[in-house]
C-alpha cells in the first residue's frame, strides 16, 4: 500500500491552480485593481543565491512553465497586464526599478536621475548606450530619448490598461532635450516615483521603440524590446522562446544562452515535468506539495518559500453598523479573529502563511517589526466578549459577512470568521457574490455589506495598502462629502500623515513616517482588518544557479547571472 | 422517436381498474427488479434530501481545524475534509440542494413544457409553428452554452442553475407531449367523443390528459437524472451553486487536487459515488418507466 | 425532395433571429444585472470620466438597439471584431483554436458511433447471451457516470498505476506528430464518448431487435438468406433512421464534453476559450460564440433532416 502511495504521490492535480489559472485572467484585466492574483504568473521561483559554485558554464536554456495561455503580447489595453509582467524582467529595459526585497533604487537604464526641485516635481535622467533587439522595422537601432517619451505617452493614453495611476494622474510631460536625455515633470510630488506604482514598475515602464507604438502595428503577435533576451518564437501563446540579445548593454551577459516557456495548465503535469527534469523550477500550491516535492527529490532540488505580496483582509462598515464606530467595538471583531486557525484551515501548514497588519509581510521594509504587531495579532475571544459587553453590541442582530466567490478560498476564509465571530456571541451569516457581476461594481464600492472578506492584490509598495485608510480611498462612493472611503471611515488625522509620508522623498524618513501611520491605524483599529498573507512555495533543480529571483518583485529578475549548470544537467 | 408512440384507449395505463393496477404493479415490479432498485436509490435520495439535517450527525458547515483531512473512523465514518467537516455529514446534506435544484427546475420546466406541448400539439396552426420554431431555436443551445450564457449575463447561483435547467426540461417535454398529442388527436376514441358533440377543452381534459401523465412522469424522472447531473458538472467548474455549500461537484472538485496530493480517496470516493448512484438510480428508474408504460417498447427489453 | 430543403431552409433564418434577439437580451439588456464590462475593466481607482471613456471605447454609450443592429451586422459578415480584455481578433482567436476543438469532436463522435452501433448490434443479434448482459449493463453504467468524474480518474489512476501523464506544451496537429497528438486527444476522447456510445447502443439494440421481428426480415429469413446478409442488408438500414437522430444530438453535446473536456485536462481549445470568456465576462466573444454553434447545431439538425427525407420517403410529405 505504502508503495501505490508513494506513486500515487509522484504525480498529482491540482486542480486549484486551474481555477486559479482562469481567475487569474477573469479579473487579469480591470479587476485586478482589486482583486488579488497569487503572485505566481510566470513561474520563475527560487532563491537568491551567491555564485560561488565554481566555474560558470554560460549559454544553458533554462525551461519554465506558465500556467495558462497568454492570450496577447500588446503590452497595452485591457490585458496589458500578464504579458507586462511576464516579459518585463526580460524582454524590456527600463530606466530604473525599486526591488521588493530592498527597496532601493536600482538604476538601470539610467546612468543618472537628477532632481531638479526640492519637493521633485521635476528629474533629469541620463541614460547609456543600448540597442534593440535585431527586428524589423527596428532593426537594432540605438534607444533614444524619443522613445522612453513615446513609451510613457503611449501608457498614459492607454485607458484600459490597469495600474496607470501614475501616468494618469501625476505624470505631467516628459521632454527630450537631446537623444540621451530625458526630463520627466510630475503635476504633485509623488515619493513612490521610482518604484513600480510610479515611473519604475515592471509593467508600465518597458520601453519601447516608436515603431512598434505606431497606430497600425500589429503588437499582439510580436515583441521588440530592447532588454537581455529577445523573443524568438511563440506558439500561440502556448509556448516561448526567448534567446540572449547579442547587443545587450552589459558585456558578457546574461550568463543563458536562452530560455523556453511551455503552456502547463495542470499544476501535476508541471510537477511531473519539473521532476522528469523537462522543467527547471516550477511553483507548488502549498506546504504539502513543497514538503513532498523536497522528501521526493532530496537533495537535488531547493524548496523556496517567500510570502506572497496579496493578503487577505475583512472591512466593516460604519454607516450600515454605527456600533463599529465605535474603536472597542473594532478591537473586538480583532480579537475574536484567531489568525493560525484561518492559516491551518486553508494553507494546510501553520507555514503555509503569516499575519498581516496594515502593511503586508512581504513590505518587509515597511512593517511594523513582529513583537510590535504581537499584541494587535493576539487572538483573546475573551477579550472580545468583554468588549461587546461594556459597549452593549447589538448580538441580536444577524450580521452579514459577504465573499465574492472565485476558487474556494474565499468561501473557506468567511466560513471560518463567521465561526470565529460566533464563538463570542455574534450572529454571522455569511453570503457569496459574484465577482464580476455584483460585488466588485456594487457591493464594494457603495459600502452595501456589514462585513465583507477577500483579497488584496499583490502590491509593490505601501501606496495602495496605506490609501484605502485614507477619506480619499479608491474604493468609495463618489458623491459622499466626506470622501469616498466605502467603509465610511474618516479620520482626518490619519489622512494628513498618509499625505505626509507619500510626499516625503528621504527614504529613510519616509519609512519611519509610514510605520507611524501603521502604529496609529492599529491604535484606532481602523475597520480595515488585515488577516494573513499566504506563502508562495516553489522548487528548482540545484543545477538552475545564480543570482536567482525570489519572487516577482526582486531585483535578480533583471540580472543576467543565473545559469545552468549542464554538466548537472546535461545539454 | 416521439412520433413513434402509439396509444390506444386499451393500452392506457390509467384506464385500467383499481384492483387489477395493483396487481399490475407487482408483477411488473416483479419483472423488473432493476427499476425496483433504481426506485429505492431515488426514494432514497429524496429522504436524504428531505430529512437529512436530522440524519447527519454533524453539521456539514461547521469547521473542527484540528481534525483536518482525518481518515475514516468511527467519529468519522467518511473521514474529513480541509476544513474538518464531516464528510459523511456533507455527503448526506448534498443531496438537499441536488433535490431543491432538479425538482424545482423539473417542476417548472417539465409542466410548462407539457401544457405548452398539449396546446401547441392539439391546436395546430400559427401557435404551434411558433412554438415549434422556438423550439428548435432552444434546442439548438448546447447545453453547457446556455448555462455558461446565463451565467454571463445572471451571475453564478442556484437561480441561474434551475433556470438553465428549465429550460431544457422545457423544450424536451414540449416536444415529446406535442408529438403524442398529434397521435392521440386522431386516435379512434378521441374521434368517437368528438362526433359526439363534445367541446375541445373536454376532449383535452377528458381523453388526453389522462392519456399523456404517464408519459409526463417518465419525461420528469429522466430529467430529474439529467438535472442531478447539470448541477454537480456546473459546481464541479466552480460556476453551479455557491462555494462551501454541501454540494457534491463542489466537494469533487475542492477536495480532489488535495486528495491527490495526499493520497487520501476518501476526499472523493463519496461525492463521486454520490453523483453516479443516484444518477444511475434515476436513468433505471426512468428506463423502466418507459418499458412500462410506453406500450410500443413493452416486451423488447424484457 | 428540393422543396422539402427549401422549406426546412426557410425555418433558419427566422431561428435565427430568434436566437440572436434572445442572447443579446440576455447579456446586453441588463447591465445592472450582467455587470458593466466598463466597470470591470476600469476596476478601483475609477474616475467616473475614466468610465465614460471607456465606455465609449467599447461602444457601450449608443442605445441598445443601435448597438444590436450592428452587431447583426458583424454576424452577417462576420466581422467580429475584437474582445474586451485584450483587444484581440476575435475570429482569429477561434480559427487558431478550431483545430483543437474540432479534433475533440470527431473523435468523440467517431468513437462513440462506431463503439455505439457495434456494441448495439452484437447486444441485439445475440440477444439474452451474457456478452449482451454485460453490454447492456455497460450501457446503464456509461449513460450514468458523469464524464468529469471519469476525466478526474483518467488523470489520477494512469498516474498511481504507471506513473503517466498526458504530453504538455501545448497543441500539435496529428500531421506533426502522430504519436504526441494521440496520446494528448485519444484516452479523453475515448472517456467522453461513453455517454453517447451507450445511448447509441441502447438504441440500436432495441431499434435491431424490432427490426429483427418486422415481417419483412422474417420473410429475408425465410427464404434462406444468410443471416450476416440479412442484418447488413436489410436490418441494419432500417435502424439508421433513429440512429442519426442520436449521432446529430450526440454532436450537439460534444460541444458541452470538448468544453469539459478542455477545462479538466488544461487543453486550450474553443471551449477553454469561452468557458474562460464567459468568466470574465468577455462578452462580444460569448455573444459570437453562443450565436455560432446555435447556428451550427441548427445547421446540423436540417441536415439530419434531409439525411431522413433520403434514407425514409415518408417524412417528406409529412
Amino acid at each position: 500500500m505504502a508503495r501505490v502511495y508513494d506513486k500515487y504521490l509522484r504525480q498529482r492535480i491540482t486542480r486549484r491552480r486551474l481555477l486559479q489559472a482562469s481567475g487569474v485572467t477573469a479579473v487579469g484585466a480591470g479587476a485586478v485593481a482589486l482583486v488579488g492574483c497569487g503572485d505566481s504568473g510566470t513561474s520563475t521561483n527560487g532563491a537568491a543565491t551567491a555564485v560561488d559554485e565554481g566555474e560558470v558554464t554560460k549559454n544553458g536554456i533554462l525551461h519554465i512553465s506558465h500556467g495558462a495561455v497568454l492570450p496577447t503580447l500588446d503590452t497595452f489595453g485591457a490585458a496589458a497586464l500578464i504579458p507586462n509582467v511576464a516579459f518585463g524582467g526580460s524582454v524590456f529595459d527600463h530606466l530604473f526599478y525599486v526591488p521588493l526585497d530592498t527597496q532601493k533604487v536600482e538604476l538601470l537604464l539610467a546612468t543618472n536621475v537628477e532632481q531638479v526641485d526640492e519637493q521633485g516635481l521635476e528629474y533629469v535622467i541620463t541614460i547609456q548606450d543600448s540597442v534593440f533587439h535585431d527586428k524589423p522595422p527596428v532593426n537594432g537601432r540605438p534607444v533614444l530619448a524619443s522613445d522612453i517619451k513615446a513609451t510613457y505617452e503611449a501608457y498614459a493614453a492607454d485607458d484600459l490598461a490597469p495600474g496607470l495611476g501614475w501616468h494618469h494622474d501625476i505624470l505631467e510631460s516628459i521632454d527630450v532635450p537631446d537623444d540621451n536625455t530625458v526630463i520627466i515633470k510630475q503635476n504633485q510630488p509623488y515619493a513612490w516615483f521610482f518604484h513600480p506604482g510610479g515611473a519604475g514598475s515592471l509593467g508600465s515602464s518597458n520601453i519601447h521603440p516608436v515603431e512598434v507604438l505606431a497606430e497600425g502595428y500589429d503588437r499582439g503577435n510580436s515583441l521588440i524590446g530592447s532588454g537581455r533576451m529577445m523573443l524568438t518564437e511563440n506558439r500561440a501563446g502556448e509556448f516561448f522562446r526567448l534567446d540572449k540579445h547579442p547587443g545587450w548593454r552589459i558585456e558578457g551577459e546574461p550568463w543563458l544562452a536562452g530560455s523556453t516557456s511551455s503552456l502547463i495548465g495542470e499544476s501535476a503535469q508541471a510537477q511531473a515535468s519539473f521532476q522528469a527534469g523537462d522543467i527547471d523550477t516550477v511553483g507548488l500550491s502549498n506546504k504539502l506539495e513543497a514538503d513532498q516535492m523536497e522528501s521526493r527529490m532530496g537533495d537535488s532540488i531547493t524548496v523556496t518559500s517567500t510570502f506572497s505580496r496579496a493578503y487577505h483582509a475583512l472591512m466593516l462598515q460604519l454607516d450600515r453598523v454605527p456600533e463599529f464606530q465605535d474603536p472597542r467595538n473594532r478591537r473586538a471583531i480583532n480579537k475574536a479573529i484567531n489568525r493560525q486557525e484561518l492559516i491551518q484551515g486553508i494553507e494546510f501548514d501553520p507555514e503555509g502563511g503569516g499575519p498581516s497588519g496594515p502593511i503586508p509581510p512581504a513590505q518587509a521594509v515597511y512593517a511594523l517589526p513582529q513583537d510590535e504587531m504581537d499584541e494587535y495579532f493576539r487572538y483573546d475571544p475573551e477579550e472580545a466578549k468583554a468588549l461587546f459587553e461594556e459597549t452593549g453590541f447589538d448580538l441580536d442582530r444577524t450580521y452579514n459577512l459577504i465573499f465574492y466567490i472565485l476558487g474556494d478560498d474565499q468561501q473557506k476564509r468567511a466560513q471560518l470568521l463567521k465561526e470565529q465571530f460566533e464563538r463570542v456571541g455574534m450572529k454571522v451569516r455569511i453570503e457569496g457574490q459574484d465577482l464580476l457581476a455584483k460585488w466588485l461594481p456594487q457591493t464594494l464600492p457603495n459600502g452595501d455589506y456589514d462585513m465583507t472578506a477577500y483579497t488584496q492584490l499583490p502590491y509593490d509598495d505601501p501606496h495602495f495598502p496605506m490609501s484605502f485608510y485614507t477619506t480619499r480611498s479608491p474604493l468609495g462612493d463618489i458623491e459622499d462629502p466626506r470622501g469616498r472611503n466605502n467603509m465610511a471611515y474618516f479620520n482626518e488625522v490619519l489622512t494628513a500623515a498618509i499625505d505626509d509620508s507619500e510626499q516625503e522623498l528621504d527614504e529613510e524618513v519616509r519609512v519611519e513616517k509610514i510605520k507611524d501611520v501603521v502604529r496609529m491605524i492599529v491604535a484606532d483599529e481602523a475597520p480595515m482588518i488585515n488577516l494573513y498573507s499566504s506563502v508562495s512555495y516553489g522548487a528548482r533543480h540545484n543545477w538552475y544557479k545564480g543570482t536567482l529571483p525570489a519572487s516577482r518583485g526582486s531585483f535578480a529578475l533583471f540580472n543576467g547571472r543565473s545559469w545552468i549548470d549542464t554538466n548537472l544537467r546535461g545539454s | 422517436m416521439a412520433t413513434a408512440i402509439t396509444l390506444s384507449e386499451d393500452q392506457s395505463w390509467t384506464a385500467l381498474p383499481e384492483r387489477s393496477r395493483l396487481k399490475d404493479l407487482l408483477r411488473i415490479a416483479r419483472r423488473n427488479p432493476v427499476g425496483v432498485f433504481g426506485l429505492f436509490i431515488a426514494i432514497g435520495f429524496v429522504v436524504l434530501g428531505v430529512f437529512g439535517p436530522f440524519i447527519a450527525p454533524y453539521d456539514p458547515q461547521v469547521s473542527d481545524v484540528e481534525n483536518q483531512f482525518a481518515g475514516p473512523s468511527w467519529a468519522h465514518p467518511f473521514g474529513t475534509d480541509g476544513l474538518g467537516q464531516d464528510i459523511l455529514s456533507r455527503t448526506i446534506a448534498g443531496a438537499r440542494i441536488s433535490l431543491i435544484i432538479a425538482t424545482a427546475a423539473v417542476a417548472i420546466g417539465v409542466a410548462g413544457g407539457s401544457m405548452v406541448g398539449i396546446i401547441s400539439g392539439y391546436y395546430g396552426g400559427v401557435v404551434d409553428s411558433f412554438i415549434q420554431r422556438t423550439g428548435e431555436a432552444g434546442a439548438a443551445f448546447p447545453g453547457l452554452f446556455l448555462y455558461l450564457m446565463l451565467i454571463a449575463a445572471m451571475g453564478q447561483g442556484v437561480n441561474t442553475i434551475i433556470t438553465g435547467i428549465a429550460i431544457f426540461a422545457f423544450i424536451g417535454g414540449s416536444r415529446v407531449l406535442r408529438a403524442l398529442v398529434l397521435v392521440l388527436k386522431q386516435a379512434t376514441f378521441v374521434e368517437a367523443s368528438r362526433s359526439m358533440g363534445a367541446s375541445e377543452t373536454r376532449i383535452v381534459l377528458q381523453h388526453i390528459l389522462p392519456n399523456v401523465l404517464p408519459i409526463i412522469i417518465v419525461v420528469a424522472t429522466g430529467a430529474i437524472g439529467g438535472a442531478i447531473l447539470a448541477e454537480a458538472a456546473l459546481s464541479f467548474l466552480g460556476i453551479g451553486v455557491e462555494p462551501g455549500t454541501p454540494s457534491w461537484g463542489i466537494d469533487l472538485s475542492d477536495n480532489y487536487s488535495i486528495a491527490a496530493t495526499l493520497g487520501k480517496w476518501h476526499l472523493i470516493a463519496f461525492s463521486g459515488g454520490a453523483i453516479s448512484l443516484v444518477v444511475l438510480g434515476f436513468n433505471l428508474l426512468g428506463d423502466t418507466l418507459r418499458d412500462v408504460l410506453d406500450p410500443r417498447l413493452r416486451g423488447t427489453i424484457n | 425532395m428540393w422543396r422539402f430543403i427549401v422549406r426546412r431552409l426557410t425555418f433558419i433564418p427566422i431561428i435565427g433571429i430568434i436566437i440572436s434577439a434572445f442572447v443579446f437580451v440576455m447579456l446586453r439588456a441588463f447591465p445592472q444585472i450582467t455587470g458593466d464590462p466598463a466597470v470591470n475593466i476600469c476596476g478601483m481607482n475609477c474616475s467616473p470620466e475614466r468610465l465614460e471613456l471607456i465606455r465609449h471605447e467599447l461602444g457601450l454609450d449608443r442605445p441598445i438597439i443601435v448597438q444590436y443592429g450592428e452587431w447583426m451586422g458583424d454576424v452577417l459578415t462576420g466581422n467580429m471584431g475584437t474582445n474586451y480584455y485584450g483587444g484581440l481578433d476575435i475570429s482569429q482567436e477561434i480559427v487558431r483554436r478550431l483545430p483543437v476543438s474540432i479534433e475533440i469532436m470527431l473523435l468523440t463522435l467517431v468513437f462513440g458511433g462506431t463503439i455505439g452501433i457495434t456494441f448495439g448490434i452484437i447486444s441485439a443479434v445475440m440477444r439474452n447471451s451474457s456478452l449482451d448482459y454485460g453490454l447492456r449493463f455497460f450501457a446503464v453504467f456509461g449513460q450514468s457516470l458523469p464524464d468529469f468524474f471519469l476525466l478526474v480518474l483518467l488523470i489520477v489512476i494512469p498516474s498511481i498505476l504507471w506513473n503517466y501523464s498526458a504530453p504538455i506544451g501545448g497543441y500539435v496537429a496529428p500531421w506533426d506528430d502522430f504519436w504526441t497528438n494521440f496520446r494528448m486527444f485519444v484516452p479523453p476522447t475515448l472517456i467522453l464518448s461513453i455517454g453517447g456510445a451507450a445511448g447509441l447502443m441502447r438504441l440500436t439494440r432495441s431499434t435491431m431487435l424490432e427490426v429483427l421481428r418486422s415481417d419483412y426480415v422474417r420473410t429475408a429469413q425465410a427464404k434462406g438468406l444468410h443471416p450476416r446478409a440479412v442484418i447488413l442488408r436489410h436490418a441494419f438500414r432500417n435502424t439508421l433512421a433513429p440512429t442519426i437522430t442520436v449521432l446529430t444530438f450526440t454532436l450537439a453535446t460534444a460541444f458541452g464534453g470538448a468544453l469539459i473536456l478542455e477545462v479538466v485536462m488544461g487543453i486550450d481549445g474553443l471551449g477553454a476559450f469561452f468557458f474562460r470568456s464567459v468568466i470574465q465576462r468577455d462578452l462580444p466573444v460569448v455573444q459570437f460564440t453562443v450565436l455560432y454553434t446555435a447556428m451550427i447545431v441548427v445547421f446540423i439538425n436540417l441536415l439530419q433532416d434531409v439525411t431522413y427525407a433520403y434514407i425514409d420517403p415518408r417524412v417528406r410529405f409529412s
